[in-house]
């Protein structure tokens, strides 16, 4: 049983999370709840529905649009001749590696001219601008490692790049754009600088603005914020479980020879 | 069917030159392979053909039409490549629609020319497998059938036996050669391996470093090898080249003679030419044996009963007819 302390280390913020959000709130001085209640899922109520369907539909849309423009731009990068290739693909990482917290001001005003300030859609383009680096670099590498005759093959066959493409390459590709999917949920799901800088009507408010905003002036509701982190926390562990193996093959993707 | 003519075919990489003014003309119907060591340009030959690759300079024709500049589609080439390049996605039914799929033949002809490929292959019982369920010689099959449903004018081979354990290299190795007769096609075919060259070819082009060192039937490139890297990429044991003056010629170009034309003799004999044996090789069929002579070494045949140990003397037949002139 040596894993025991490790998992504990790992899952035990998490299962004191659970534990808090069962917790009745009168009770929450006590060193232990005498009993458990689901009174803080409960209460959660329309605000914190709406806050995940927000989220959900941020997530879903940033994945969506960096797939679509990710996986044809990073088999361009690794199958394709053309001049800048490589900068392109150096310049996508240099983007990536901006702090946050240096872009919300240019990248307010920036939205606030486009008329997105306080809407979703204002939130996935910035989110995209974040997520697309990484699609790119995973796929760009997963594509690398595809045999070089198969796009030759599929060239003498009779296919244009972009045939080669999509019956080719991109059905060849589907664990690596499951991976890049994932991650790239995770991280618009995730998201609290951007949501909270951009969006001010609490109907377009996403999970982690939603949660940050719960505390009130006088009240710290922590057993709703708990209830809140499990309920936001869930599908992604979910998610992630589904597909942990795709996750590491697609992360470790032309590491070695296989 | 085609015939197909490259005309001052020169190709640039960033590495170098793949290629120098390569003019080449393959016959229409014609089995013509492509021989030289890694790097000299076989394979470059082969993509500028398919239209993989553009040249920098020159001009390729396929037919009477010149293609430089059209794509891979265009050309109406298909290649079969030594790692098989299956789609692992698909079925071999669907490697084998794929190009005409992409053709858009109508279904009813795509199923009548896979039915007809897959029988004359002999994996009509594979159809349903996917590639990872097939062993290496079927892969091979799937994917000369994957040419083969296109009729294409040009068939292009880039060492398609490379894979394949010895003994089923032999058995495709007769494959070929009967899929070329029946087809009637223009087969180009690249290849290292100087036997395959000799057994499947009408005519081979050794290349060297980009450059095509000679063109001919096998038996001339053989029998008359006019430089000394093709007299020497050809034949096993490797051939002797030799100064001529070591074998009593004048001039200061290079003497060469096949080993099998050496015949070893125990006894000292007028003509023959004296040596120290160093090394006695046994292949089963002939014994073969190198000699120290007039500060050269040579590979000679011995008759089966020769019992000369290393260190002995020995005396070697030189038949002047089979003395080959080199450059040198």
């Amino acid at each position: 049983m040596k894993r025991a302390p490790v998992l504990l280390f790992f899952l035990g913020p998490l299962l004191w999370q659970l534990l808090t959000s069962l917790w009745p709130e009168a009770e929450l001085t006590r060193p232990l709840p005498r009993s458990l209640t689901l009174a803080n899922y409960a209460g959660l109520g329309g605000s914190f529905a709406r806050a995940a369907l927000n989220s959900l539909l941020v997530a879903a849309g940033t994945t969506a649009l960096c797939l679509a423009a990710g996986a044809y731009a990073a088999f361009a990068i690794a199958r394709l001749q053309f001049r800048g290739r490589s900068l392109l693909l150096g310049a996508s990482l240099a983007i990536s590696m901006f702090p946050p917290i240096a872009t919300v001001s240019p990248l307010y005003l920036l939205l606030r001219a486009a008329g997105l300030r306080d809407s979703l859609a204002g939130l996935v383009l910035p989110y995209s601008t974040f997520a697309l680096p990484l699609t790119l670099w995973l796929l760009t590498s997963y594509f690398r490692e595809l045999p070089d005759d198969l796009f030759r093959a599929a060239r003498v066959d009779g296919c244009t790049p972009w045939q080669a493409f999509v019956h080719v390459f991109l059905p060849l590709a589907t664990p690596a754009l499951a991976t890049t999917a994932i991650l790239v949920f995770i991280f618009s799901w995730n998201e609290l600088l951007y949501a909270l800088a951009f969006v001010s009507t609490p109907a377009k408010r996403t999970i982690p603005v939603a949660i940050a905003l719960f505390a009130g002036e006088h009240l710290e509701p922590w057993g709703q914020i708990a209830a809140a982190s499990v309920t936001a926390t869930l599908p992604l562990a979910l998610l992630t479980f589904l597909f942990q193996r795709r996750i590491v093959r697609g992360l470790t993707a032309g590491a070695v020879r296989e | 069917m085609a015939s197909v003519s490259l005309a001052q075919v020169s190709k640039g990489f960033a590495a170098g030159e793949a290629l120098r003014g390569l003019s080449l003309e393959i016959r229409d119907g014609e089995f013509l392979s492509l021989v030289g060591p890694s790097g000299c340009g076989k394979s470059t030959t082969l993509n500028l053909i398919a239209g993989l690759e553009e040249p920098t300079s020159g001009t390729v024709r396929i037919g009477d039409r010149e293609v430089n500049g059209l794509s891979p589609a265009e050309r109406d080439v298909a290649m079969v490549f030594q790692s098989y390049a299956l789609y692992p996605h698909k079925d071999v039914r669907g490697n084998l629609a794929f190009p005409l799929q992409i053709a858009r033949l109508p279904r009813v002809e795509i199923d009548r020319r896979i039915g007809e490929a897959a029988e004359f292959l002999g994996i009509s019982a594979l159809l349903s497998r996917k590639p990872r369920e097939l062993s290496g010689g079927q892969r091979q099959r799937v994917a000369l059938g994957r040419a083969l449903v296109r009729r294409p004018k040009v068939y292009l081979l880039d060492e398609p036996l490379g894979s394949l354990d010895p003994g089923l290299r032999a058995e495709m190795r007769g494959e070929l050669k009967r899929l070329h007769r029946q087809l009637k096609a223009t087969f180009v075919y690249v290849t290292h391996d100087q036997t395959e060259a000799m057994t499947l070819s009408d005519r081979i082009a050794v290349l060297r470093a980009g450059e095509l060192h000679q063109l001919g039937s096998p038996r001339e490139i053989y029998e008359r090898p006019r430089t000394r890297f093709v007299a020497e990429f050809f034949g096993s044991p490797r051939i002797n080249v030799l100064p001529a003056r070591v074998l009593g010629l004048d001039g200061d170009q290079l003497a060469a003679i096949r080993p099998e034309h050496v015949e070893v003799v125990e006894q000292p004999e007028a003509k023959a030419l004296e040596g120290t044996v160093e090394m006695v090789e046994l292949t089963g069929a002939e014994t073969w044996v190198t000699v120290a002579a007039a500060g050269e070494k040579l590979t000679a045949r011995a008759p089966p009963d020769f019992a000369v140990e290393p260190g002995g003397r020995v005396w070697m037949r030189i038949p002047a007819g089979r003395v080959l002139r080199l450059p040198g």
